[in-house]
């Protein structure tokens, strides 16, 4: 049926499959709040807290999906310590400000629109988000944002808030 | 390594907690959006088939990032397609496709076929799947179906992204099955055309064809504004692979008084297998707010085809997310080596012919011009005239006798208009 | 017939290895798809206008295929 042809079309196939077996990158994000800190010049505001690093842009379906989410566990667990900085990546400031304007979270809003800041994360996908214990360590990462997990998420959350009483 | 951060905000807490009632950890969100689009074509060949089509397409998002995409196609067709024949400075007449009936070309015009209308209606599901973070599955199925035309096929596919995404590879491939139903059966190969009333030469009632499509690709984004993709295409299908209402002309030779003048009319033969591969090759890049999308393609077949299509979209953006598209497209094909204008009568007949002006050697040029608006939130409507030319040569080489005198191939003219809406929720 | 066959593979063979080498100059990063993500960077977009083109010149023209993947976009997820 197929002759020398086929030859080929297997062979395009064989590259094609080869290539679907690469191995995966993996990241080193910091350990600690450090860098978060020293550009929010907080002065111990996030000491003591449960934080959730998220990295978003305006032009990214997902990570704006994700912020009724997020908006929503910073007003339920807030009071409990927990708290949302949001790390913008826009580098057209005025999109990020004008989607700000219509979903107005609770946040704190870092612009790293030169990616200074995602580049120490070593990000690969957005949205990625980071959280970090009451003693300011990193405990999770999440890559991505898929509604079925969200309940798995705030779980780890409410744990973290739980289990490491406020100092 | 200092950061260097723009600007540090805090935004003030808002007051509201009714985001907390909605998102009681029932509710999934999905990651990307619904959405509906349509579209209708309304084309128009001067002096031949008039055509109208439209499409409807759904896609759905599912729970796990699965997607779902349906999509429905109508089209109605009628009006006169080129037999194959060619021009006599006599009158000529014709049996229709059923046999039942004649009609009667006049000198010196393109023998046309003006029984040809039909109806299509195809639908097609594709179903997707992710697996892991970079990769994709998908499944789909489609079906056809004309008075006599019906097709069936599966089609299966994968992508996957690497190189932090910058790189996608994909691999699909398809099976169709057609069954073909020509009116009055299908014709028996390079059999004389008999005269009205006479029992047709025939090989049964119907025939199929099976086909088996391959596509392997890479897209490459080059830099923030900039991406590319390479795809190589294969395909092969087996079965009957003719037109059954086509013919080609048996004519007088050139030693004859009446040189080139038709003697008799022979169903029309193609091979009954067909290789074809495809190159192709886009980059589109964004300038200034506008949108540049070049493409290449380069065609062979085992038939002896060869094609070269240029493509190319400049998106010029206009205040209130209006658009202007212009769109050019150069198209060119060298002709099959079975094309035949006619035979010659007392030579022998070969295996395979096909005067179908389609298989000819000819340039192809589309000029088309989208103008797209948003008529309310994530809304869109575009409408698109388009032109559509094929030019061959009217007068080939081996054209002598009477047929020296007519256009053996007469221009195509199209012209079309696409109205598209779409929706995104 | 089979030069050309080789010669596309060859060609396809080196793209590939080119994308996947991670030559640093090529691609962007996950977060600077804020161009690339825009509906008219999409490489897919417009499906139904291809569909319906691409049924015109399969009945009109003795040529086929070409397109295929889309990829690039907002590289979200």
């Amino acid at each position: 049926m197929i002759v020398s042809t086929s030859r080929a079309a297997g062979l395009v196939l064989l590259l094609s499959l080869s290539l679907f077996v690469s191995p995966a990158f993996s990241s080193d994000p910091p350990e600690t709040l450090a860098d978060v800190d020293s550009v929010l010049a907080s002065n111990g505001e996030l000491d003591g807290k449960v934080v959730l690093v998220d990295f978003w842009a305006s032009w990214c379906v997902p990570c704006r999906i994700s912020f009724p989410w997020m908006k929503s566990l910073a007003e339920r667990y807030g009071e409990q310590g927990f708290v949302v900085v949001a790390v913008n990546v826009d580098k057209d400031h005025n999109s990020a400000v004008e989607f700000l304007k219509q979903s107005d979270p609770p946040f704190t809003i870092i612009y790293d629109s030169t990616g200074s800041l995602a580049e120490k994360y070593g990000l690969e996908a957005m949205p990625t988000s980071f959280v970090y214990g009451r003693d300011g360590k990193l405990r999770s990462q999440h890559q991505g944002f898929h509604g079925e997990d969200t309940s798995k998420f705030e779980t780890q959350i409410a744990e973290l808030l739980r289990k490491e009483a406020k100092k | 390594m200092r950061l260097q951060l723009r600007k540090v905000a805090f935004i003030k807490p808002a007051v509201a907690a009714l985001a907390a009632a909605l998102l009681g950890g029932q509710a999934l969100p999905a990651t990307g959006q619904d959405n509906v689009e349509t579209s209708l074509l309304l084309y128009s060949e001067k002096d031949r088939v008039e055509a109208a089509e439209g499409i409807v397409n759904v896609g759905k998002m599912l729970k796990g990032d699965r997607t779902l995409n349906l999509r429905l196609t109508y089209d109605a067709l009628s009006g006169a397609s080129p037999s194959g024949a060619t021009p006599s400075s006599r009158v000529q007449t014709f049996t229709s496709p059923s046999g039942r009936g004649s009609y009667t070309i006049n000198p010196g015009e393109t023998p046309l076929d003006n029984t040809f209308h039909d109806t299509r209606f195809a639908g097609d599901i594709t179903f997707g799947q992710p697996v892991g973070r970079m990769s994709a599955l998908s499944l789909g199925a489609h079906l056809s179906s004309e008075h006599d035309y019906f097709s069936a096929g599966f089609n299966a596919g994968m992508t996957r992204d690497f190189n932090q995404r910058n790189t996608t590879v994909g691999l699909s491939g398809s099976v169709s099955f057609d069954n073909i139903n020509p009116e009055g059966g299908v014709p028996t190969a390079l059999a004389v055309m008999p005269g009205v009333g006479a029992t047709l030469p025939r090989e049964g009632s119907s025939d199929s064809k099976s086909t088996f499509d391959l596509v392997a690709g890479v897209s490459q984004i080059l830099d923030r504004k900039t991406i590319v993709r390479f795809n190589y295409s294969f395909s092969h299908a087996s079965g009957y692979l003719t037109d059954p209402y086509k013919i080609v002309s048996v004519v007088e030779p050139e030693s004859s008084a009446d040189a080139g003048e038709p003697v008799r009319y022979l169903y029309e033969s193609r091979p009954d297998s067909r290789t074809k591969h495809a190159l192709y090759g886009q980059i589109r890049r964004y300038i200034a707010g506008s949108t540049i999308d070049l493409s290449y393609r380069h065609f062979w077949d085992d038939w002896g085809v060869t094609s070269n299509t240029i493509e190319l979209f400049y998106r010029q953006k206009l205040p209130g997310g209006h658009a202007l598209q212009p769109h050019v497209r150069w198209y060119h094909q060298s002709a099959a080596d079975f094309h035949r204008v006619y035979l010659l009568d007392g030579a022998p007949t070969p295996e395979h012919a096909s005067a179908d002006y389609r298989l000819a050697r000819f340039d192809g040029l589309t000029l088309g011009l989208t103008y797209s608006l948003p008529i309310g939130e994530n809304m869109h409507l575009n409408i698109t005239p388009e032109f559509y030319t094929q030019r061959g040569d009217s007068s080939p080489p081996e054209a002598f006798g009477v047929l020296r005198q007519y256009d053996l191939f007469p221009d195509m003219d199209v012209i079309m208009v696409r109205a598209g809406f779409s929706y995104g929720f | 017939m089979k030069r050309i066959i080789l010669l596309m593979i060859t060609a396809l063979i080196v793209a590939a290895s080119l994308a996947l080498g991670g030559c640093s100059h090529v691609g962007v990063k996950v977060w600077e798809h804020d161009i690339l993500a825009k509906p008219e960077m999409q490489l897919d977009a417009g499906a139904n206008d291809r569909a319906l083109d691409d049924h015109i010149y399969f009945s009109k023209e003795a040529s086929s295929g070409g397109r295929g993947f889309a990829g690039g976009g907002c590289g979200c997820n």
